[in-house]
């Protein structure tokens, strides 16, 4: 998808001379996707996530070439499931929190298997009523 | 001597690997994938392998271990599977300027030119290709593209090797070698490896030793590269094509960089021409046909892209028009106006017999493209290669194969993306 990009901000009253500043478009490629090698594109499931500004439906970008981090958005892979969750280490505790308060806490604990198979950096979300 | 250094980089079980890693629950249980039409098992996790289950065998065959062993059975997803590749490829072509694709999964990387430590490359890049993608791969390193191959079939055998074997400067390479078997050597064909032991030649060293005029006789000119490269002196370059039971690629690197659309279309167009000939005179035919484009990525002052696109065919064709066709369609798909590329390539996957169209097809059309087909490739065979050339379309039937357990287009449709 290719969108013109106006380098100044649109004024509102006024006939604006944006178009004078026209610089190319905006290949949001370019803009989300730093590392295409790397990223893929998931659909979110399920209301977990509502607190973050993720919703049902919403399509997810996920890099998996960056390093996770104290909370991270990631994609987990637990005893072989994958969900979304925020990372959070304290004290070499890893912890999965959800940002709804009807989902507890997962303690990740030795015995589990645990993975992150990547870390989430944009959501795209649809506005239209 | 000759002081050239070649990295064999191999996914391990690659159509597998690419279902978990959108299936993480596969990992560690037993995964096959099927080829065309559910017929034969064409990929096996160390798992299935385990469980006796061979390559190539009718799915049939094994339906009761299949069964009692709980055993994950894939029909082939090629769009998935050439959309994985080209993000392996991608990475491995950022880490030298010295690549061949090889296969749909499998690369050679030249670094005798790089000043690095072969070694540590080849853990860094697995390591990355791992991360990045999720796919595992296995390297292995030697003076001939020959004796990497041999090292990569060590590297996945051996797990205490981590994924990566290196023959350079290897002390005792004829212990190696021994532990080859003649089938497992590259070049080596079911064919030949048979006569081979007939003769009381059944590994790597005892058909290294072999006298140059006796090989010339029992194996031909390739034959005796085979055994030259063993003996360590490489005489098989990276090439810019290449033809494997899975695939057909065909790529270059172009003299002068191009900028548009035309073209790249006309190139595309002749690497897609070749390609189908390749594999019509193979009597194979393909059912992925894939795209890609890219820049120079050692070139840093120009910007870098890369892309690329796959279809799966409602049926495997070696019909060039459809095969062109298509690869045209996918071209104008990926190519962006502002660049400058370097590089294109076709591949062509889901390589089957030719046999096993004509026995699922119904379309009238097909016989006639087929002879169409022979026409052209006798004409451009009596003259010249290129004498012919395609310009036309035709329409695709309606007829679908039957691909009962095939995965969603994870990476390549938006509505059938990996739902969280």
């Amino acid at each position: 998808m290719l969108l013109t990009f106006y380098k100044e901000a649109v004024e509102c009253g006024f006939p604006s001379p944006a178009r004078d500043f026209t610089e190319g478009t905006i290949d949001l490629n370019e803009e989300l996707i730093p590392h295409p090698n790397a990223t893929f594109i998931v659909r979110a499931r399920g209301d977990s996530m509502v607190g973050s500004g993720i919703y049902p439906g919403d399509l997810l970008i996920v890099d998996r070439s960056i390093k996770p981090q104290n909370e991270s958005i990631i994609i987990a892979v637990l005893d072989g499931e994958l969900s979304v969750k925020i990372l959070r280490l304290k004290n070499k505790q890893v912890n999965l929190s959800s940002s709804n308060k009807n989902y507890a806490d997962v303690p990740v604990s030795e015995e589990m298997d645990f993975t992150i198979w990547g870390v989430c950096t944009n959501v795209i979300h649809n506005l239209s009523p | 001597m000759n002081n050239k250094v070649f990295a064999l980089i191999d996914c391990n079980a690659f159509y597998v690997s690419c279902e978990r890693v959108f299936n993480p629950k596969l990992n560690n249980r037993p995964v096959v994938a099927l080829s065309n039409n559910d017929g034969c098992i064409i990929s096996r996790s160390k798992e299935a392998k385990a469980l006796g289950i061979k390559m190539g065998v009718p799915l049939f065959k094994v339906k009761d271990i299949v069964e009692k062993e709980n055993v994950f059975v894939f029909s082939s997803n090629y769009t998935l599977y050439a959309d994985m590749s080209r993000r392996v490829m991608n990475i491995i072509s950022h880490s030298s300027p010295y690549t061949e694709i090889y296969s749909i999964d499998e690369a050679f990387v030249e670094l005798s030119s790089l000043s690095i430590d072969y070694e540590e490359y080849a853990h860094q890049l697995r390591k990355t290709i791992l991360q990045h993608t999720g796919i595992p791969v296995s390297i292995g390193i030697a003076s001939t593209k020959t004796l990497s191959k041999v090292a990569n079939h060590k590297a996945k055998k051996d797990e205490s090797l981590n994924g990566v074997c290196s023959l350079v400067d290897h002390e005792n390479i004829d212990q190696v070698l021994e532990s080859t078997e003649v089938g497992d050597i590259w070049g080596v064909g079911r064919r030949l490896s048979k006569k081979l032991i007939n003769h009381g030649i059944y590994n790597a060293k005892l058909l290294k030793n072999c006298s140059d005029s006796w090989i010339r006789k029992a194996m031909n000119v390739n034959g005796l590269k085979t055994i030259t490269e063993l003996r360590g002196i490489s005489c098989m370059p990276l090439e810019e094509n290449s033809m494997t039971r899975k695939s057909c690629c065909t790529t270059r690197s172009f003299g002068k960089l191009l900028t548009n659309l035309e073209d790249v279309e006309q190139a595309v167009t002749t690497f897609a021409r070749r390609a189908t000939e390749r594999i019509r005179s193979e009597s194979l035919a393909a059912s992925c046909i894939s795209v890609f484009l890219r820049t120079n990525p050692f070139d840093k002052k120009s910007p870098y892209y890369s892309n690329g696109a796959s279809r799966t065919l409602p049926y495997p064709t070696h019909d060039s028009i459809t095969i062109i066709e298509t690869a045209l369609t996918l071209t104008k798909r990926i190519f962006k106006n502002k660049y400058q590329y370097k590089k294109a390539g076709v591949l062509l996957s889901g390589l089957c017999d030719e046999s096993e169209i004509q026995e699922t097809l119904f379309e009238k059309n097909y016989n006639q493209n087929s002879n169409l087909m022979s026409a052209i490739d006798s004409i451009n065979y009596r003259y010249g290669r290129d004498t012919i050339q395609m310009a036309s379309e035709c329409k695709l039937g309606s007829w679908k194969q039957k691909r009962k357990n095939c995965t969603q287009n994870y990476t390549t449709q938006i509505d059938r993306l990996l739902l969280v």
